[in-house]
C-alpha cells in the first residue's frame, strides 16, 4: 500500500475533468427554467392524452413516459435554486414565443384515431431537440463546476433516448400505409418548422451559437455563452 | 386538445364495450335481488369462483385503465393556478403507476383465461375523475376510488392466497402496496389544499361520501359475511383513513342495499 | 327429443324461450343425448347471477339456469348465442354421460365435490369445443380447475388429459385427477 501521508492529487489519474466551461451560473439558470417549462408542457400533455388514445400499448407507455417528463421538470425545479434562482417561477417560461406556438400545435390533436399526429409530435420532433440541446448542455457546461445539473442530465437523457427509442417503435410498428406515413412526415414538417423558429427548446443558442459564427467559445445568438475558467 | 374530457369519449380499441352505469344501476333485476341477496364474498369456496374472480380482474383491468386516464386528466385539466405543481408530480406518478398495474391486470387476465373485453365496461370510476374541482376530483379519486382499490386487492390478494395461487396474490400484494400510497397522497392534498377553507373540505368529503356510497351499491363492498368486496380495515388504516371514516363507509354500505340510494357521481 | 323451456316468454332479459330450445336440442344432437329423454330448461330471468346444473330422474332432464349463464357478458340482460351453446354443452355432455354405460356411475351431482365437477366439466367441454369446432375457453377452464387441483404441473398435466380425452369412464376421470 502507498505510504498514507504521501501527497495526493484530489483527482485521480485517469480524471481528465477541467474548470472551463461555457455557462455562467445565470446562463445555466436560464436554460434550466426553459428545460423545467418543456418538461412540464410534456408531462401535461402526454398524460391529458391517456385517455384519447384507443391503442392499449400507447396508453400505457403514454402514462409511463409521463411520469418520466414530470421528474425530470421536478429536478430542473429543484436545481433552479442552486443556480441563485430563488423565484424559479421567474424563469420558468418558454424561452419565446415561438416555442410556446410550438406546444400549441403540438398538444392540439386530440380526436381517437390521430395517435400518429400526437406520437410523431412528441417522439419525432420534441424528443430529438430535447435530447440534442442536453447533450450540447452537457458538452458544454464545466464539468467540475455544474456537476449537479450533468448529473441531472445523465439521468434525464437517459430516460428521454429509452423514451424516444420506444416512441419511434411504436410509431413503426402503427405506421402501415403509404398514407399513414405521409401522415406523419407531413405532421413532423409542420412541427419541424414551428420548432425551428423557436430555435430549439432553449431558444436560439439551444446548440450553442450558429453554425454560422466562428466556434463555441465566440459569442452566440444569446450573448451570455462565456469561457468559465478562472 | 380540451380541458376536461368527458367519459363517454374515452378511446378504446374495437374489443371493448361499453355499458352505461345507469344500466347497470337500473337493471330491473336489482329490484328481484332482495336486501342482503349478494353473490358472496369471494373464496373458493364458491361454486362459482374462478369465473367471479375473472369477472372481478376484468374490473380491476378496466378500472386500473380509467384510473390511468383519470390522473392523466388531473395533470392536463387544471392550470398552475388550480393545481399545484407538487400535486400534478404526484398525479405523473400515479399515472405511471396506474400504466404499471394495467399491464399486470392484463398479464392477470391472461393467466386466468381471461380476454381483453371479453366483460362490459361501466365508466362509472372515471366520471368520479371528472369533477371541475380539483380537490373534489382528488377525494373522489384518490379516496374514494383508491380506497375501494384497496378493498378489491386485498380481497383479491386473500383470494388468491386461499386458493394457492401464487400469481395472483404476488401482483395483488404489490399493488396493493400502490393503492395505499395513492391514498396518502389523496389525504394529504385534502388537507393542504383546504387548510384554509373547512367548507371546500366538507364538500370534498360529502363528494367522496357519494362516490363511496356508489362503490358500496347492494353491498358489493361491505363488512357483511357475503360482500364479494371486504372492506380491509387494516390497510385502509395503514392508508391513513380514520376508524371514524372507516365505520361511516362500512355502515353506508350497509344501508347502501337500497337501490334507490344513489346517484350520479359527477359533482 | 322434447325441450321445453320455461318460463315461455321473458320479461326482464332479452331472451327468447324458442331460440333457447331450438339451441339445446340442436346441442343435444351434437352430444349425443338420447332422442328419448325430455329435457325442460327453467331459467331465473331475475337472477343475473350465472350458476346453471342438470337435474336427471328417470327419462326426464331438467337444466336449472340462472339468468346471468345465457347472458352476454358485454351486453347487459341480452342474450348470447355462443355462451348458451357451452353451457348447454357442458351440461349435456354430463347428462349423456350419465346415460352411457359404458361411463359408469358417477354419484349424483349434490354429492360430487368441486374438484369431481371441476374435473367432469374440463372433460365434458373439451369434447365439446372439439366437436362442435368452438372456442370452448380452454384457459379459462384451466384456471377454474387448477382453483380446485392445484396451481403445479401436476394438476396441469391432468387438466390436459382431461380436456384432450374422449371415451374416458368416471374412474378414469378419478384416476387422471388422483382423487
Amino acid at each position: 500500500m502507498a505510504d498514507p501521508s504521501a501527497p495526493r492529487s484530489p483527482f485521480a489519474p485517469w480524471d481528465r475533468r477541467e474548470l472551463p466551461g461555457l455557462f455562467t451560473v445565470e446562463e445555466s439558470a436560464r436554460r434550466v427554467g426553459h428545460y423545467a417549462w418543456i418538461e412540464m408542457r410534456l408531462f401535461e400533455a402526454l398524460g391529458g392524452w391517456v385517455a384519447t388514445v384507443p391503442e392499449l400499448d400507447v396508453k400505457t407507455t403514454l402514462g409511463r413516459h409521463c411520469y418520466h417528463h414530470a421528474w425530470h421538470a421536478e429536478l430542473w425545479h429543484k436545481r433552479l435554486p442552486e443556480l441563485r434562482e430563488m423565484r424559479p417561477d421567474r424563469l420558468i417560461r418558454a424561452p419565446n414565443a415561438h416555442l410556446e406556438a410550438f406546444v400549441a400545435a403540438l398538444t392540439e390533436p386530440e380526436a381517437p384515431d390521430l395517435t400518429i399526429e400526437k406520437l410523431v409530435g412528441v417522439f419525432r420532433v420534441l424528443l430529438p431537440r430535447k435530447i440534442a440541446a442536453y447533450s450540447y448542455h452537457l458538452a458544454a457546461t464545466s464539468r467540475i463546476t455544474d456537476a449537479p445539473t450533468i448529473r441531472s442530465l445523465g439521468f434525464i437523457l437517459d430516460d428521454e433516448q429509452t423514451d424516444w427509442q420506444e416512441g419511434e417503435m411504436l410509431l413503426q410498428a402503427l405506421i402501415e400505409t403509404d398514407e399513414e406515413v405521409a401522415r406523419a412526415a407531413r405532421r413532423q414538417s409542420e412541427l419541424e418548422v414551428l420548432i425551428t423558429r423557436a430555435g430549439g427548446i432553449a431558444g436560439p443558442g439551444s446548440l450553442g451559437p450558429s453554425s454560422t459564427s466562428s466556434g463555441p467559445t465566440s459569442s452566440g445568438p444569446t450573448s451570455q455563452t462565456v469561457g468559465a475558467a478562472s | 386538445m380540451r380541458k376536461s374530457f368527458p367519459a363517454e369519449d374515452l378511446a378504446r380499441d374495437g374489443r371493448f364495450r361499453r355499458a352505461r352505469t345507469e344500466d347497470r344501476f337500473e337493471d330491473p333485476r336489482n329490484e328481484f335481488l332482495p336486501p342482503g341477496r349478494r353473490a358472496g364474498k369471494l373464496t373458493p369456496d364458491r361454486s362459482d369462483a374462478a369465473h367471479a374472480a375473472r369477472q372481478l380482474m376484468h374490473g380491476i383491468f378496466v378500472g386500473e385503465i380509467q384510473a390511468l386516464e383519470g390522473a392523466g386528466r388531473t395533470v392536463w385539466d387544471f392550470d398552475d393556478d388550480e393545481a399545484p405543481f407538487a400535486l400534478k408530480l404526484d398525479m405523473a406518478r400515479q399515472c405511471w403507476d396506474e400504466a404499471r398495474h394495467t399491464e399486470m391486470s392484463v398479464k392477470l387476465g391472461e393467466w386466468m383465461g381471461t380476454e381483453v373485453g371479453e366483460f362490459a365496461e361501466t365508466a362509472f370510476l372515471y366520471q368520479a375523475a371528472c369533477n371541475p374541482d380539483p380537490v373534489l376530483r382528488l377525494t373522489g379519486v384518490n379516496r374514494a376510488l383508491e380506497g375501494l382499490a384497496i378493498d378489491v386487492f386485498n380481497t383479491m390478494r386473500e383470494f388468491g392466497e386461499a386458493c394457492s395461487d401464487p400469481v395472483l396474490s404476488f401482483c395483488e400484494d404489490w399493488m396493493l402496496a400502490d393503492e395505499v400510497t395513492h391514498v396518502k397522497m389523496g389525504s394529504d392534498w385534502l388537507r393542504r389544499l383546504t387548510e384554509n377553507d373547512p367548507e371546500r373540505r366538507e364538500r370534498a368529503l360529502e363528494f367522496q361520501r357519494v362516490v363511496d356510497k356508489l362503490f358500496s351499491f347492494r353491498g358489493f363492498r361491505g363488512e357483511a359475511d357475503d360482500s364479494p368486496i371486504q372492506l380491509a380495515r387494516t390497510f385502509r388504516r395503514m392508508a391513513g383513513f380514520g376508524d371514524t371514516e372507516i365505520d361511516t363507509i362500512a355502515a353506508d354500505a350497509e344501508a347502501g342495499s337500497d337501490p334507490e340510494g344513489w346517484r350520479a357521481p359527477v359533482g | 327429443m322434447i325441450v321445453t323451456v320455461d318460463p315461455p316468454a321473458f320479461a326482464l332479459v332479452d331472451f327468447d324461450a324458442g331460440r333457447i330450445a331450438a339451441l339445446a336440442a340442436d346441442v343435444a344432437a351434437l352430444v349425443g343425448v338420447p332422442d328419448d329423454l325430455a329435457v325442460g330448461i327453467d331459467v331465473d330471468e331475475k337472477n343475473p347471477f350465472g350458476k346453471a346444473w342438470a337435474l336427471v330422474d328417470g327419462r326426464s332432464v331438467t337444466l336449472s339456469v340462472e339468468g346471468g349463464a345465457f347472458e352476454d357478458p358485454q351486453r347487459l340482460r341480452q342474450f348470447s348465442e355462443a355462451g348458451t351453446r357451452l353451457v348447454l354443452g357442458r351440461l349435456l355432455f354430463r347428462v349423456a354421460d350419465r346415460f352411457d354405460p359404458a361411463f359408469g356411475d358417477p354419484p349424483a351431482d349434490v354429492d360430487l365435490t368441486k374438484a369431481e365437477h371441476a374435473a367432469w366439466d374440463a372433460y365434458s367441454l373439451g369434447r365439446y369445443a372439439r366437436r362442435a369446432g368452438a372456442d370452448g375457453g380452454r384457459e379459462r377452464r384451466r384456471y377454474a380447475f387448477r382453483i380446485r387441483h392445484g396451481f403445479n404441473d401436476a394438476a396441469d398435466r391432468a387438466f390436459d388429459q382431461l380436456w384432450d380425452g374422449s371415451d374416458l369412464t368416471w374412474v378414469d376421470l378419478r384416476r387422471i385427477c388422483s382423487l
